[in-house]
């Protein structure tokens, strides 16, 4: 298994920052509303193509996220550019069967020029007027498992867990009422072992730098799974067993930050 | 001035004396024998005497002299030689009463035979009062005695030997004994005493005269009413034996028109029954002239006077039916006019008059009495009485002018002054306490509420699975106004920006359970509300808001929807609308609104501590009593009146008027009016007040048809005094006829202007009689007096008026040549104001269609010791009241618009009264109250009544109590209560739907109601009064609507939506039997807001099943007393219906079950099948009617309470439901009704 990636809240080079657009979005919706990293929230547009601009101190970009929207899968819609020559068509994977579009988390490493003032989200001729989640995010620099064991020894494997939420009552008669929310709440659960202090160190600070469950930011499980990757939380408790041992014990539950009703 | 007529024959020495009113001893030596005690004072003129033959040549002569107290005076006649008519128009002679007087003649030759006629003049001090008199000392004075009071006669010594009507006085004008005066020539001795007493028509009255001991005088004053055709005589009456004495007496009367007089008198028989007859016309004893004589010789004429005089009228009585008939004629110079008075008594008559004719008399005339037979009628013991009635000179001014007994000036003592700090109370109506019943005063048409239109349901939420959630939060910024309307949902909606609003951002927590439905039984009342919490945490939008604006009254809508109808932009459903209350900020950043119905906010009307009407409201320019500041603004629905009511016992007509008024305080009206160029030509220099200028016709011309206009001069120029002048008792005056005039001061005026109008012609030559626009003036002419704005005449024919002329004579003065026609046009008028106070009465708050009657004291009649009543009144004839709709009133609209100290404006109904009819309500002696009807359509007094009861209903609920009403026209169609997003607040449609309803139960308008309101309470009370008094319920339904159901029990319930426990119930099933029982039902109704009272008895029905079933208890609800109906059919429709549905208690089901419960409002029916139910498998189909419901969002699930129906409704209550065919019977008011039907439950009423 790929070495795990994970991002601090304050690793996302956007974080605070209001776009701008090309085109405005709809009456009654706010671009400002991407910057509250709360994918239930919506930013709609009454176009198809419309171009996105984040505009920073200068950072580098590793690491895109956007946990809801209706962009059509494929790469033709998509494009990430950046001020410094960077420009990348983006894959979006197939919508799921509830209806909800995966998370997108793309890595960006493997290309260059991806230090720059300035980036864009050039979206052209989606198939329906566009939609975002109120959450877009570039995370740098990567942080992953794998980045964090070189003289350490990770031991791991994930439980990931989904559960709609509905209201389900029956009679006497045995006659079920039944009330679809229309939301999914996921969870990754995770049991980690530490063999080095370092290691210890580097998940201890993602809790930390998280501010516990308070601020989200990323888990990317499987960098290998385009679909796998979860904008959500912490739970509220760091919990590790100090043994005297070489491995330390460590686990952790994510909850995905929940997407609100399929778009 | 009178004119007292006399003639004798022969003297028997050289001083004679006779008495001047004429008794039977006119040519007594003795004075004391000759003369009379004068019973009024004034003056004495234009003596003029007539011999029959001179006093011879040579030396004779013949002087007469008006005698007083036994010296001559000056007023004389001196006859020398060949003088046979001698005048003395110079001198005059004033007398007190009780002054000895007579005719003095003093004869230096007195040739045998000769006839002595005279006339003299009287005029006296008091205005109208004549004087008649006598004196007798004939043997057959003595107890028992009796004579005439007026006319010459001799006592007739016989104790009972009155005989009516030929020993006494027939009354020919109306007027009053006011003064008797007696003398004897001896007293009557110490301890001894003589009683004249006068007797009207056979009876003894307080009129006499008692002379006792020592004294030889006596007198009497008072008033004794007087009608024309009253016999009048006096009878004596001894004590003690006292001696027999010369008697003399003068009688005082004051006659009801000032200038007119009686002369007549009687015989105990009558004339020949086969012969012409003459008699001398006051002496019908024949003493000293001849009896009825068979030619017209001189002894049985009279002369006439030195001024002119007119005989206006001649009655003739005889004591039994003549079977022929007498023609009693006046001869005028051996003829008789066509214009003299005659009088025919024929047949089975005994008595006759003439009014019709007027012969004038002047000094050259001579005039008698003559009868002719015909037809040979009963002559035997038959007497005889006539008696003409005289005028002459020209009215006496007032206030001695007595035939209206003058209206006091100040209500009744203790009352006045008036303190003015108290509005007088109501219900204080005298001795009239009004009738039962009442007559409609109008038939219609009648007005009507707006219509409007019912909301989109929304979308329909049976079997959906994805419910949305949000709410609308519409705020109101302070201190713009502008209004922003945020949404929050549960979980956020990104929905189209032109789907509600777009974007739903998340941030509510949750929404509690929202609640609404139709009130219940005792007409408890309760709203859509539910709590909101929001989460905070996120953009701390509750707290960003807190902290500079109230939320307070912000409008806030529950709105839910599916997915799919979200995208498709279906409207949403509303399960919830009201207004935020109480807000709470809680941690962890959370807040919570409490959002109730608006009409049960805390701001609402229905609001704890609020109450309907409000008080009355001080108003800026007033200072309103305490007591009126502490009454509720009345309201009125309907006609509140009493017309035509009647006495149970008497079957009298008695209303009273049923709206009371209360008093605001003293007004100053201010008024424009246009005042023109006065006509030129008319002064008042040198001529008397009350004959200033002018004639209403040519000389000789009788003038029948009088009017008068009264103008007011200020500045120099005329104009309208406002409404024309009051004419009173027009032609009472006789011919010429004669018209008085009454009108109320113009403060700030210099002068007033009295046009009077005469026509021979016809009346219709002037109507509309305006001397100032010229109109009315053909066929007729006019004559003008002026009167000055400073004296006030004390004499108010009509209450409130202080100005009177009064004319009667159109001969005097100059023909007036001013021109009337043309006067200057209004365009070229000068507007000049004019301002007076008037008492303002508050009748409602609020314009309405009409007053129909106003009511207010009588003033005892004039009479000080006469208490009050409560009587109708003439807005159209009197001065002092001032009522909309009626000619005086002196503005556009019919209601007043005043500013209350609280800046308000308030339309008020209001009446203005002023004078002693206003004292009388403000002391609380008697006070006013109105007829009228309420409410119309429009707002502004110019629509059509209100009289529907679910009309009056919706009108009430969308103008004072949600539009908080205070002026300006009604809700409209488009200004009717509206939520924010334009949904009507009130259904109108089932309003108009259960009236309908009640139409066919009660045709052709259904329910109506007559519903003042006089009290203040809170709304839930007026809710529970309209529940109960129209047999429905008011409601809130899921729209938010106040709404109005009521069972209709002809329904057909098969198609109702099905619900069945199986599939749609979700919850435990409760039921809950016998509520509200009430196998006995009474109460009240037709209310009397002036007395505070019901006029109708108490009502009551009973159901024997209901009392049978309930193991033969009784159990009674609250009686229901309303305030709302009157008529009593429909009064008993109410009862018998609440009867049936409550005789065995209400049965209540309660469920729950899914969000599609929600398809289905408050009001509607379904059809229930569960297993829970009654009877061995439960419910089946079984109809129930939708009471409340309740919205658990949490859990979207909807519990129903509802109303089992199932033997209300015909369709399921009896065998063959709808189709059934049955018969009932009433065999006896008490008694139960027949049917063939054994389910249908009788009611009785006990």
């Amino acid at each position: 298994m790929a070495s795990a990636i994970f991002q601090r809240y304050t690793d996302n080079i956007l974080l605070g920052v209001t776009p701008t657009a090309t085109v405005a979005p709809s009456t009654s919706y706010s671009l400002a509303t991407l910057a509250t990293l709360n994918p239930a929230a919506r930013v709609r547009w009454s176009v198809k193509t419309v171009t996105i601009t984040f505009t920073i101190s200068s950072a580098q970009g590793d690491i895109l996220v956007i946990p809801m929207h209706n962009l059509d899968p494929g790469a033709s819609v998509l494009t990430l550019t950046n001020g410094a020559g960077f420009s990348h068509a983006i894959t979006i994977p197939a919508v799921q069967a509830d209806g909800f579009p995966p998370t997108l988390v793309v890595d960006l490493t493997s290309f260059s020029s991806r230090t720059s003032t300035v980036w864009n989200l050039v979206i052209v001729s989606n198939s329906v007027n566009v939609t975002f989640g109120g959450c877009i995010a570039i995370y740098g620099p990567k942080r992953s498992f794998l980045g964090q064991a070189v003289g350490d020894n990770f031991a791991w494997g994930f439980h990931e867990s989904e559960t709609p939420n509905v209201l389900d009552v029956a009679n006497e008669y045995g006659t079920p009422y039944v009330q679809d929310y229309g939301t999914v709440n996921r969870k990754i659960a995770v049991d980690l072992r530490a063999s080095s202090p370092s290691g210890l160190t580097a998940i201890r600070d993602w809790f930390r730098a998280n501010h516990g469950r308070a601020r989200p930011s990323l888990f990317w499980p499987d960098p290998t799974s385009t679909t796998s990757g979860l904008f959500g939380r912490w739970s509220n408790t760091f919990d590790v067993l100090q043994q005297m041992e070489t491995y330390k014990p460590i686990s952790l539950t994510f909850d995905e930050w929940p997407k609100g009703q399929a778009l | 001035m009178q004119i007292i007529f006399g003639s004798y024959n022969g003297s028997t020495g050289i001083d004679n004396f006779c008495p001047i009113g004429f008794g039977n001893i006119c040519t007594a030596t003795s004075e004391a024998q000759g003369s009379m005690p004068c019973p009024a004072a004034g003056t004495f003129n234009n003596l003029r005497i007539k011999l029959s033959v001179a006093p011879g040549g040579g030396t004779g002569f013949r002087n007469f002299f008006l005698r007083v107290n036994g010296v001559d005076s000056a007023l004389t006649c001196q006859f020398v030689n060949a003088a046979t008519d001698v005048r003395d128009t110079t001198h005059s002679v004033t007398v007190a009463r009780g002054d000895i007087i007579s005719l003095h003649d003093h004869s230096g030759n007195f040739p045998a035979g000769t006839q002595v006629y005279f006339t003299i003049e009287f005029t006296s001090t008091s205005p109208g009062q004549s004087i008649y008199g006598g004196n007798d000392s004939s043997s057959s004075v003595g107890d028992g005695a009796t004579n005439s009071v007026f006319g010459p006669h001799t006592w007739r010594g016989v104790s009972g030997y009155q005989q009516l009507p030929g020993t006494s006085d027939v009354v020919s004008i109306a007027g009053r004994l006011t003064g008797l005066n007696h003398t004897l020539s001896a007293a009557p001795g110490t301890g001894k005493s003589i009683t004249f007493t006068v007797f009207k028509n056979g009876s003894p009255t307080s009129a006499s005269v008692t002379i006792a001991d020592t004294a030889t005088s006596g007198s009497w004053t008072g008033s004794l009413n007087l009608a024309v055709g009253d016999l009048v005589y006096q009878q004596i009456t001894y004590a003690g034996g006292p001696s027999g004495s010369i008697t003399a007496w003068g009688a005082q009367f004051t006659a009801t028109i000032g200038n007119q007089w009686m002369i007549g008198s009687s015989n105990i028989s009558v004339p020949s029954n086969t012969a012409v007859r003459y008699i001398q016309p006051n002496n019908g004893d024949g003493n000293g002239g001849a009896a009825y004589s068979a030619t017209e010789t001189f002894d049985v004429t009279l002369i006439g006077p030195v001024s002119s005089a007119t005989l206006i009228g001649l009655i003739v009585v005889v004591s039994g039916a003549p079977g022929g008939s007498w023609q009693i004629a006046t001869r005028q110079n051996g003829a008789t006019p066509a214009s003299a008075p005659i009088v025919t008594i024929s047949g089975g008559a005994t008595t006759g008059s003439d009014t019709n004719h007027n012969l004038a008399l002047v000094d050259t005339d001579v005039w008698t009495w003559q009868s002719t037979p015909t037809g040979t009628p009963n002559a035997s013991n038959v007497s005889m009485a006539w008696a003409w009635a005289g005028k002459s000179g020209a009215l006496p001014p007032p206030p001695s002018f007595v035939l209206l007994p003058p209206v006091p000036l100040a209500p009744q003592a203790p009352c006045a002054p008036q303190a003015q700090v108290s509005g007088g109370g109501k219900g204080k109506s005298g001795c009239n306490p009004g009738g039962v019943g009442r007559v409609s005063s109008y038939p219609g048409p009648f007005g009507a509420v707006p219509a409007h239109a019912d909301p989109v349901d929304g979308e329909l939420l049976t079997g959906k699975t994805n419910i949305d959630v949000w709410m609308d939060l519409i705020h109101t910024d302070y201190p713009s106004g502008t209004q922003t309307t945020y949404r929050r949902s549960l979980v956020e909606l990104g929905d189209l920006s032109t789907y509600e609003g777009g974007r739903k951002p998340a941030g509510l927590l949750s929404v509690g359970s929202v609640d609404h439905g139709l009130s219940n039984e005792q007409g408890g009342f309760a709203a859509a509300n539910t709590t909101i919490k929001f989460g905070d945490e996120t953009d701390r939008f509750i707290r960003n808001l807190a902290d500079s604006q109230d939320l307070e009254y912000d409008e806030v809508r529950i709105k839910l929807a599916s997915p799919p109808a979200r995208l498709a932009g279906s409207a949403p459903r509303v399960p919830c609308r009201g207004v935020v209350q109480t807000p709470v900020l809680d941690s962890p950043l959370e807040a919570d609104l409490t959002v109730v119905d608006s009409l049960f906010a805390e701001f609402g009307p229905s609001g704890p501590g609020r109450n309907w009407p409000a008080l009355v409201p001080p108003l800026v320019g007033f200072s309103t009593p305490a007591d009126v500041l502490a009454t509720p603004i009345p309201w009125l629905y309907g006609e509140k009146s009493d017309e035509g009511a009647t006495d149970p016992t008497t079957g009298a007509v008695v209303s009273k008027g049923l709206c009371p008024l209360y008093w605001l305080g003293q007004e100053k009206l201010t008024r424009t009016v246009i005042l023109t160029t006065p006509p030129v030509g008319s002064t008042s220099a040198g001529i008397p007040p009350v004959m200033d200028v002018g004639q209403t016709g040519a000389p000789g011309t009788i003038m029948t048809k009088l009017h008068s206009y009264v103008t007011c001069v200020s500045g120099g120029v005329e104009g309208p005094l406002g409404a024309e002048g009051s004419n009173l008792d027009r032609g009472d005056f006789g011919d010429p006829h004669g018209i008085r005039v009454n009108w109320g001061q113009v403060p700030g005026v210099d002068s007033y202007r009295i046009y009077i109008f005469g026509s021979s012609v016809n009346d219709d030559a002037a109507v509309g009689f305006n001397p100032l626009s010229g109109d009315g003036l053909n066929g007729g002419t006019c004559r003008v007096f002026t009167h000055d704005n400073v004296t006030f005449d004390g004499f108010q024919a009509i209450p409130g008026q202080d100005f009177y002329v009064a004319i009667h004579d159109w001969t005097d003065g100059a023909p007036y040549t001013g021109a009337l026609t043309p006067v200057p046009s209004l365009a070229t008028a000068t507007a000049v104001t004019i301002t007076e106070d008037w008492d303002a009465y508050l009748v409602v708050g609020h314009p309405i269609f009409r007053i129909i009657s106003v009511y207010g004291s009588d003033l005892g009649g004039g009479d000080p010791a006469v208490s009050h009543d409560r009587t109708k009144l003439d807005p159209n004839t009197r001065a002092d009241i001032l009522v909309p709709g009626f000619a005086a009133w002196p503005f556009t609209p019919t209601y007043r618009a005043y500013t209350g100290a609280d800046g308000k404006t308030y339309w008020f109904t209001v009446i203005y009264a002023r004078g002693p009819l206003s004292d009388d309500h403000k002391n609380g002696v008697v006070t006013m109250a109105v007829n009228a009807i309420g409410v119309e359509d429009v707002g502004d007094g110019t629509g059509l009544p209100l009289v529907d009861a679910h009309a009056c209903q919706q009108h009430w609920l969308e103008n004072p109590i949600l539009g908080n009403w205070t002026s300006g026209v009604w809700a409209t169609n488009v200004t009717y209560p509206q939520w924010e997003d334009g949904t009507a607040k009130v259904r109108s449609s089932s309003f108009a739907t259960r009236q309908a309803f009640t139409a066919g139960a009660l045709p052709p308008r259904g329910l109506t109601i007559d519903w003042y309101v006089d009290t203040t309470q809170g709304l839930g009370a007026w809710y529970k009064l309209w529940n109960r008094s129209t047999e429905s319920r008011l409601g809130v339904n899921g729209h938010g609507q106040i709404v109005i159901w009521g069972l209709d029990e002809t329904v057909d319930p098969t198609n109702w939506p099905s619900l069945d426990h199986v599939v749609d119930i979700f919850g435990k099933v409760q039921s809950i039997s016998g509520q509200e029982r009430e196998n006995v039902v009474s109460g009240s109704f037709d209310w009397d807001p002036d007395a505070s009272r019901f006029r109708a008895p108490a009502v009551t029905y009973q159901s024997p099943a209901g009392i049978q079933k309930y193991k033969g208890h009784t159990k009674q609800g609250e009686a229901l007393d309303t305030t709302m109906l009157s008529n009593p059919t429909q009064f008993a429709w109410v009862l018998q219906r609440r009867l049936t549905r409550l005789q065995f208690g209400a049965k209540q089901v309660q469920i729950d079950g899914p969000i599609g419960y929600l398809d289905r409002d408050v009001g509607t029916g379904i059809l229930l099948t569960t297993i829970e139910g009654t009877g061995a498998v439960g419910y089946s189909q079984r109809p129930f009617i939708i009471l409340w419901r309740s919205l658990n969002i949490a859990t979207r699930i909807v519990t129903y309470t509802l109303l089992d129906v199932n033997a209300l409704l015909i369709a399921t209550a009896f065998t063959n439901g709808l189709t059934r065919l049955f018969t009932i019977t009433d065999v006896g008011a008490n008694e139960p009704v027949i049917t063939d039907t054994a389910n249908a439950e009788p009611l009785i009423r006990v």
